[in-house]
């Protein structure tokens, strides 16, 4: 896993719960804590904040993940403006993830392993997003993708239709508009 | 200072404030650190990018076999790499005024930019004019960064409904020179990017020597086809269309095809006398009277040639052929055809080679095949056309022979008996009759023999030279057979003895191309040494056109010979040109009246007078005379009244083997 999403996960624990509280996790899940955005960092230690977070605040790793989601997208506009200036919408920002988003973020961190999404629009409106990777951060996608709505400031309902934590050979998270 | 501030130690809230300001300032300083290199990775990458993406071109250059492959390629590669969403390719025209699309292009969403690429696949630009026209006319890259807007692009309705922003095109450059430009669009707005346009202005450079390696390519497959003296194709181009002309037709229609040899006369003469530059002048001369002339014939509507194509090459040497297509009309109508075209033909040399005095001694023979079914290949036909080239060759300058089944028959035929010389020479089948030669006065006495071959064909029976020597003279063979009856002659003679008094002399018949050898007089010093014949007793038969080929050479052969003894003797005196100028020159010791003029005496007329005159020419000279052909008492008697001293014919003896005439010795 990148730094940056040690980084962005700092901020969002330090703006949300302040600076001390980003040491305590850092402390109580028994890591060292420097990250730097250009490093990378074992999934694991990833995973075990993420726990260490949800038993905290007695949620499940999936709600802290999706909660981190939501709250990295506004830091990410501020740390990379460029990725969301083309766009007026959530979904032409979704859309643009695997063309130009994850390009870029390969252009800096070499071997970065972005996951692929496959795109299709269902009859009434629906984005359908094919999402597989063996580090199964579905719950992550989301967030970001109720970020992304938020910055747009717009209104949406994701569900999965499928999912790898329910041993399906993929996730299908459907992102429905709400008028 | 620094002293002042540690001297009062500071409160627990002071330490962690200044303990958070450090961590802050150490946290800006490593986001800070992180932009810095992150910006570092970005550019690295965006080089590397760029660096494999010409790599990538040049490797394409060196591989790619045709340039629209090698074209295809690099744009598919460019618009990959650089996210371009269409790139279009337009080749530079032959005259290099215009630029045009050749629908090599590749769009990353066609459906989206249709409009544009229905625009662009086949347009047109006048140097100067548009995106592509003005990179034609500076030889550099060219960028536009807001095409809807852009008074300076010719398709900017077409730009802005398929919402393309930005375009950029570059040339592909051959040396200096513009061969194609290529242009790519996308649809966001980017300014120029110096990195981007120095990127693609390299690739056009690789891309170029494909074009560059084309070019040599062409030029070397010009060059192994073409004559590089006339420009003409050459034989092997000559032999490919004729092929290919070939193949197409239908074995019953291949009359509509011909082909003409045409071999130039007297150009041997140029070269000899006026040396290699002035044969090179006439060649190049030939070639475009032929061109210019073939090019006319094409351009004439309706008359005779209608739709007939020509396509002319030099063979080699002086060798032109020319390749008649689509003649119209049916089997027998081309014989006409062609000999009205070769006629066009020897009036346009003579035009263009009259005009010069080097070469107005130029003119050429003609021969020429038409298809027939008979035609197993393109050789035969060549071949025939080939043989009608010799036929026309041998009747004179300036002829035109078409080959025809009868030539076909003769020439095969003269084939046959070359052959059956060559085997007849191996297996010894001639043999010599000798005919004797007398004294004409009462006694006629034998006082020599001529020499005649014959040849004993194992089919045919006992030939006469009048059946075979042509031939033999024609293949070369004449040189074997003359040194064998020489040799033979020589040895007959030797074995000869005459109980009267001095041994018979042996006249023998020598070909021009057996005295035109170098080593002649040595060869006839050998076999007088081997047969052990005396030399005196030999008299060499010359005729005059042999004797005047090269006047110097026959005298001092004649010379040299003389000087051992051995006589000659100038054959059939009257015949050939008979110049006094040349006999008075030419030291021959006999000269012989030929037959036709024997026979034509009857004792009062013309006939008379003739054989009078050379008799008196001879005498004053100092040259023995001999009369041939005599055939009654009559003419033996008109010519002892004549002064002739020594006469053969059937009065006298027919040729008969040397038994036989060691016998007319004894008698």
């Amino acid at each position: 896993m990148k730094g940056v999403i040690f980084n962005l996960l700092e901020d969002a624990v330090t703006i949300e719960h302040g600076a001390d509280t980003w040491t305590d996790l850092i402390d109580a899940t028994g890591i060292d804590g420097a990250f730097t955005s250009l490093g990378s960092y074992p999934d694991e230690t990833l995973l075990a904040l993420v726990d260490t977070a949800a038993a905290a605040t007695n949620a499940t790793p999936a709600d802290v993940l999706r909660w981190f989601g939501t709250a990295a997208i506004p830091l990410l506009a501020e740390r990379y403006g460029v990725f969301f200036e083309g766009h007026r919408s959530a979904r032409s920002f979704i859309l643009s993830v695997n063309e130009i988003i994850h390009p870029e973020v390969r252009k800096l961190y070499s071997g970065a392993g972005c996951p692929h999404f496959q795109f299709s629009t269902a009859p009434e409106g629906d984005l359908i997003i094919g999402y597989q990777s063996p580090r199964r951060l579905c719950a992550l996608a989301e967030g970001f993708i109720q970020g992304a709505a938020v910055y747009f400031d717009e209104q949406v309902t994701i569900s999965h239709l499928a999912c790898m934590l329910d041993d399906s050979p993929l996730c299908r998270i459907r992102v429905r508009w709400d008028e | 200072m620094i002293h002042a501030l540690v001297a009062e130690p500071p409160s627990v809230e002071k330490r962690l404030a200044r303990a958070e300001r450090a961590a802050h300032r150490e946290r800006t300083a490593r986001l800070e650190a992180e932009r810095i290199a992150e910006h570092g990775l970005r550019t690295l990458y965006d080089s590397k990018q760029r660096l494999q993406l010409l790599q990538h071109i040049t490797g394409v250059a060196n591989r790619a076999r045709t340039i629209p492959e090698a074209l295809a390629t690099a744009l598919e590669a460019i618009c990959q790499r650089m996210s371009w969403t269409f790139g279009n390719v337009l080749m530079v025209s032959q005259d290099r005024s215009t630029v045009e699309a050749c629908d090599i292009w590749r769009a990353t969403d066609a459906s989206g930019v249709m409009a544009f690429i229905e625009a662009s696949r086949r347009i047109r630009f006048k140097a100067g004019e548009g995106l592509p026209g003005r990179v034609l006319r500076s030889g550099r890259p060219e960028w536009i960064a807001d095409l809807g807007n852009s008074t300076m692009f010719v398709r900017a309705a077409q730009a802005s409904r398929c919402d393309l922003g930005t375009g950029c095109a570059f040339p592909v450059l051959a040396g200096d020179e513009v061969v194609a430009v290529l242009e790519f669009y996308m649809q966001q707005a980017v300014v120029e990017d110096a990195e981007i346009v120095e990127i693609l202005e390299q690739a056009g450079v690789q891309l170029g020597r494909v074009f560059e390696r084309d070019r040599a390519q062409r030029a070397l497959i010009h060059d192994a086809l073409h004559d590089p003296l006339t420009g003409m194709p050459n034989r092997v181009l000559f032999n490919d269309r004729l092929q290919e002309s070939f193949e197409r037709l239908a074995p019953a229609r291949r009359h509509a095809l011909a082909v003409l040899v045409l071999d130039l006369d007297g150009f041997k003469l140029v070269n000899d006398t006026l040396g290699h530059h002035a044969g090179d002048r006439v060649l190049i001369s030939v070639a475009g009277a032929l061109r210019n002339a073939l090019a006319q014939l094409e351009a004439e509507p309706g008359c005779g040639f209608g739709g007939a194509r020509f396509s002319s090459a030099r063979m080699g040497g002086d060798e032109f052929t020319i390749l008649v297509e689509n003649l119209a009309g049916e089997d027998l109508a081309g014989h006409g055809v062609i000999d009205m075209i070769a006629g066009v033909l020897h009036r346009a040399l003579d035009d263009s080679l009259g005009s010069t005095s080097e070469s107005a001694q130029v003119g050429a023979s003609i021969g020429y095949a038409i298809g027939s079914a008979a035609h197993a290949s393109v050789d035969q036909l060549l071949r025939d056309a080939d043989l009608a080239m010799y036929e026309a060759k041998a009747g004179g300058r300036g002829r035109t022979v078409g080959f025809t089944e009868a030539l076909g028959d003769t020439l095969r035929d003269r084939a046959r008996l070359t052959n059956e010389l060559r085997e007849a020479i191996e297996r010894r089948e001639f043999e010599l009759d000798y005919q004797p030669i007398v004294t004409l006065d009462s006694t006629e006495a034998v006082c020599g023999f001529e020499a005649l071959v014959r040849w004993n064909h194992p089919v045919r029976g006992r030939l006469l030279p009048a059946e075979f020597i042509d031939v033999a003279e024609n293949s070369g063979l004449i040189l074997f057979l003359g040194d064998w009856v020489l040799r033979e002659a020589c040895a007959t003679a030797a074995t000869w003895r005459s109980p009267r008094g001095q041994a018979p002399f042996i006249s023998i018949n020598i070909s021009a191309r057996q005295f035109a050898q170098p080593g002649f007089a040595a060869r006839v010093r050998q076999i007088v040494l081997e047969t052990g014949v005396e030399p005196t007793r030999i008299r060499l038969e010359l005729t005059e056109s042999t004797a005047i080929i090269d006047i110097d050479h026959t005298c001092a052969v004649i010379q040299e010979i003389r000087e051992w003894g051995v006589q000659t003797s100038l054959d059939d005196f009257g015949t050939g040109f008979s110049s006094l100028s040349s006999l008075h020159r030419l030291p021959f010791d006999v000269l012989k009246i030929d037959r036709s003029f024997v026979m034509a005496m009857d004792g009062q007329g013309k006939g008379d007078g003739i054989v009078r005159a050379i008799v008196a020419l001879a005498r004053t000279i100092g040259m023995t005379i001999v009369a041939e052909g005599i055939e009654t008492p009559a003419q033996a008697a008109l010519l002892i009244e004549l002064g002739c001293e020594l006469g053969q014919g059937y009065h006298f003896g027919r040729p008969a083997l040397a038994s036989h005439a060691a016998t007319l010795l004894n008698r």
